[in-house]
């Protein structure tokens, strides 16, 4: 690398999280705003953030953004990056052309570091301090539209978004699919409606209800009957809301003004009147309002730790290159000692100097195989449907097995955000369009483990009758192998099923128990076992039933780049589809 | 290729059967490690062994090469048809041209023997992907340790004409650099040459080593022209 001495003085904005609030281990927006380019050509942000190891102590992760400058221009570059060790300055370094043009350092503020990461987007930085009554690890963060992540994987770390001055129109297309997309995998939503203000167009395929007229309520005493405290004396500028009919709804002064519903495996809520400002920011009552509206946080149905454990990464060892070099070594010495013998002149030892160049030649494309075929990709890929949405949110966690350590390189699948899973030395992510590279130092005794966070497009339903005795699915274009139902601790067994729309009886009797189920390392449920234990993990408290089994349709995966296709790739791809209907009954094993 | 003992000294070891047993012995070995630890280590504390198969290979390849070399320039090893500086001396030569022209064929006789012995560890290099410079700086180290040593045979060849007191020196001059700097305090440990070559291929060994190679390789030519200048005298 090379410094430039003027390096240190010029400017670079970084902008980290969500104003500033991060959430360790997830992925979070940044951005950098570089100063004007002093010239076009090549250029790349570098991101670095550090993390801990177990084997070596503090590895660096570097993200990698590359981007065409302009001269005279200044650019705005998003990266998207994950941040572990909070303790530790965010490094970011601006290149140009392999030459450092610009660095800074972004130190974390530990008050930012959230446990729970609340989100308004709002022209008024005010109006979520109640939050800490609500959880006092609760972190609250005021970001204008600009500010919404363009990936919807950023949003993970948002347990809750509010959205009070959104401007649609500051929005672009890849900002309002990560939201929609967000939402449908599992975020949480309150849209605050204005007096006079129309709701966003593009969440109206996700809004529980929408917008009748504006109103202004005097003391409304089912609001302080339903979630305590006095509420101020009016006039409260209130919307009242026309509500969905599956809506859950929160009446004052006889209207709707509080609307919520789910939407995939999210929740999405519109309110008619906003806490955020007074009188109703002075309201006690707005702490339940809130506690509401962030839930309680979800479980995870298996953790990437847990899927990595599971994974049964083989190092392959090459026996062919084996015997094929065992024969080339004895080829060349032999082959070289007649020449040598034949011709005992210079000119004979020239003819063994370029004997010797060929064989260097041949020695390393057969080094080159030899190291490709010993490298094994081994994942496995959960897809969780998201109920009654055209989107699965997709798990991707490999091990890479390279027996001759070194290094190695991994492309994530497309629009999925990748990161380490257990870090056994410095890692370099590098983005080219949607696509993240890794690359990274493999040790010979240990694989080499990572995530990626996709959603993947999939429409796939299943359902009991109202007895709960038939259940009906419809798994679209691939079938399902070893597919069961598993339901608080019971798994009923269905076989294969095939593609397409299918009716079975699940009866009362013939259920098994979970924990012989993923005890079976041939079972698609040995992921769902606990983290450390052969005992079911949170599968067994899932609120509702589910179907699980193999899955045959494409699923997003790790690949090895093309100079090195002849390695050994082993996937298992499983389908986690939620039960809509009543919950089985009498379920016995 | 003016410098009629450099010739000489080239056509002789091409045909000399000592040098290609030499040859068969050293590719042997290099051929039979590279084989033999091809296959990968999959122990529990395989990573943190710190020396890889490629720099066991450097490692055999400075050990064969510089004694091989040294022996030769030492006449330890005969080598058929090769006239000694001596001889030469008296033939007539100028102490110059001997020195230069022995001095360029113990560099030749290293830089082929390093090539020959390259494919094995190409292999082992290529199959762990190992960096490309660090074998460069390691190969590099190889050929100043070598022909250093070979100019410190050359210089005992003409210093001391007693083969058996010739022989005793070049080995306690060898055990000297490659087990006596072992009890250097570091970093100066890192002139021996087998840690040398490790710390080379790491890319972590000072310039400085090779500096003093080099000059110890061009005081032992100042000492070896000085040498055969007394001879004419």
């Amino acid at each position: 690398m090379t410094w430039s001495p003027a390096a240190a003085q010029t400017p670079l904005a970084v902008a980290v999280g969500f104003d500033g609030a991060v959430r360790p281990g997830a992925p979070t927006p940044l951005e950098v705003r570089t100063p004007p380019m002093s010239a076009g050509g090549s250029a790349e942000i570098v991101v670095e953030t550090d993390t801990l190891t177990p084997g070596t102590g503090r590895a660096t992760v570097s993200t990698v953004v590359p981007f065409q400058a302009v001269a005279g221009a200044s650019e705005r570059v998003r990266v998207p990056v994950v941040i572990e060790d909070v303790r530790r300055p965010v490094r970011v370094r601006l290149m140009l052309g392999g030459r450092l043009v610009a660095r800074a350092q972004v130190p974390l503020d530990p008050a930012r570091v959230a446990g729970r990461l609340v989100v308004l987007v709002s022209e008024v930085r005010a109006g979520l301090g109640v939050l800490r009554r609500v959880d006092e690890r609760a972190v609250d963060a005021y970001v204008t539209a600009d500010a919404l992540p363009a990936r919807w994987q950023e949003y993970t770390g948002v347990d809750l978004l509010v959205l009070r001055d959104l401007d649609p129109a500051r929005l672009g297309e890849a900002q309002r699919t990560a939201l929609l997309t967000w939402v449908r995998l599992g975020g949480r939503l309150v849209v605050i409606a204005r007096p006079g203000v129309p709701l966003p167009d593009f969440l109206a395929p996700i809004l529980p209800a929408h917008l009748a007229g504006a109103h202004a309520l005097t003391a409304p005493a089912d609001l302080a009957a339903r979630f305590g405290g006095a509420v101020p004396a009016g006039p409260i500028a209130a919307v009242a809301l026309i509500p969905q009919p599956d809506a859950e709804l929160v009446r004052a002064g006889g209207m709707a003004v509080a609307a919520g519903a789910a939407e995939g495996d999210g929740y999405v809520s519109v309110w008619g009147i906003d806490p955020t400002v007074p009188p109703l920011a002075e309201w006690d009552g707005r702490a339940r309002l809130w506690a509401a509206a962030l839930g309680t946080p979800r479980p995870v149905l298996a953790d990437a730790s847990v899927l990595a454990d599971r994974l049964s990464p083989r190092a392959a060892v090459d026996r062919f290159s084996h015997v094929a070099a065992g024969l080339l070594i004895a080829l060349y010495v032999a082959g070289l000692a007649v020449l040598r013998r034949r011709r005992p002149t210079p000119a004979g030892a020239a003819a063994g100097a370029a004997a010797a160049a060929l064989a260097i030649a041949v020695f390393v494309t057969l080094a080159v195989g030899a190291r490709a075929r010993s490298t094994a990709l081994t994942q496995v890929a959960l897809l969780q449907q998201a109920p009654g949405a055209p989107v699965a949110r997709a798990l991707v966690v490999a091990a890479a097995t390279v027996p001759y350590g070194g290094p190695v390189d991994v492309t994530a699948p497309p629009g999925a955000a990748a990161a380490p899973v257990a870090m056994t030395g410095d890692l370099r992510v590098r983005w080219r369009d949607a696509t993240a590279e890794l690359a990274g130092v493999a040790r010979p005794d240990r694989p080499w483990v990572f995530q990626a966070l996709a959603a993947v497009p999939l429409r796939t339903s299943a359902a009991f009758d109202p007895g709960a005795q038939t259940l009906t699915v419809d798994l679209g274009p691939a079938g399902l192998r070893s597919a069961a139902v598993w339901w608080h601790g019971l798994v009923y067994p269905l076989g294969d099923l095939p593609a397409g729309r299918i009716v079975r009886p699940v009866p009362e009797i013939g259920w098994r128990r979970a924990s012989d189920v993923v005890a079976d390392d041939q079972s698609p449920g040995r992921f769902f076992r606990a983290p450390d234990s052969q005992a079911p993990g949170a599968i067994a408290r899932w609120p509702r039933a589910v179907l699980i089994g193999e899955w045959s349709g494409p699923a997003p995966r790790f690949v090895l780049p093309e100079r090195a296709g002849a390695g050994r790739v082993e996937e298992d791809v499983v389908l986690v589809v939620p039960i809509e209907g009543p919950a089985p009954r009498g379920a016995q094993p | 290729m003016s410098n009629p003992v450099l010739r000489g000294d080239l056509r002789a070891r091409a045909a000399s059967r000592k040098v290609f047993a030499i040859e068969l012995f050293y590719l042997g070995v290099l051929g039979a490690l590279a084989w033999l630890g091809m296959p990968p280590e999959l122990g529990p504390q395989t990573a943190e062994r710190t020396a890889s198969l490629t720099t066991a290979l450097l490692a055999v390849q400075v050990i064969l090469v510089t004694y091989f070399t040294s022996a030769c320039a030492a006449q330890e090893i005969a080598v058929e048809t090769e006239k000694s500086p001596v001889d030469l001396v008296f033939a007539p030569f100028a102490p110059r041209s001997i020195v230069a022209g022995k001095s360029v064929a113990t560099l030749v006789t290293v830089g082929y023997w390093l090539l020959l012995g390259a494919p094995f560890v190409a292999l082992s290099a290529g199959i762990r992907q190992d960096s490309a410079a660090g074998l460069a700086s390691a190969g590099a180290l190889i050929v100043v340790v070598a022909w250093s040593m070979g100019q410190l045979g050359l210089w005992l060849g003409i210093a001391i004409e007693s083969e058996f007191s010739r022989t005793l020196a070049h080995w306690a001059l060898l055990l000297l650099v490659f087990v006596g700097t072992l009890a250097l305090p570091l970093p100066a440990r890192t002139i021996n040459p087998v840690l040398g070559v490790a710390a080379a291929q790491r890319g972590v060994l000072p310039a400085a080593v090779y500096a003093v190679y080099v000059a110890f390789g061009l005081a032992c030519d100042g000492a070896a022209r000085l040498t055969l200048r007394r001879y004419l005298t």
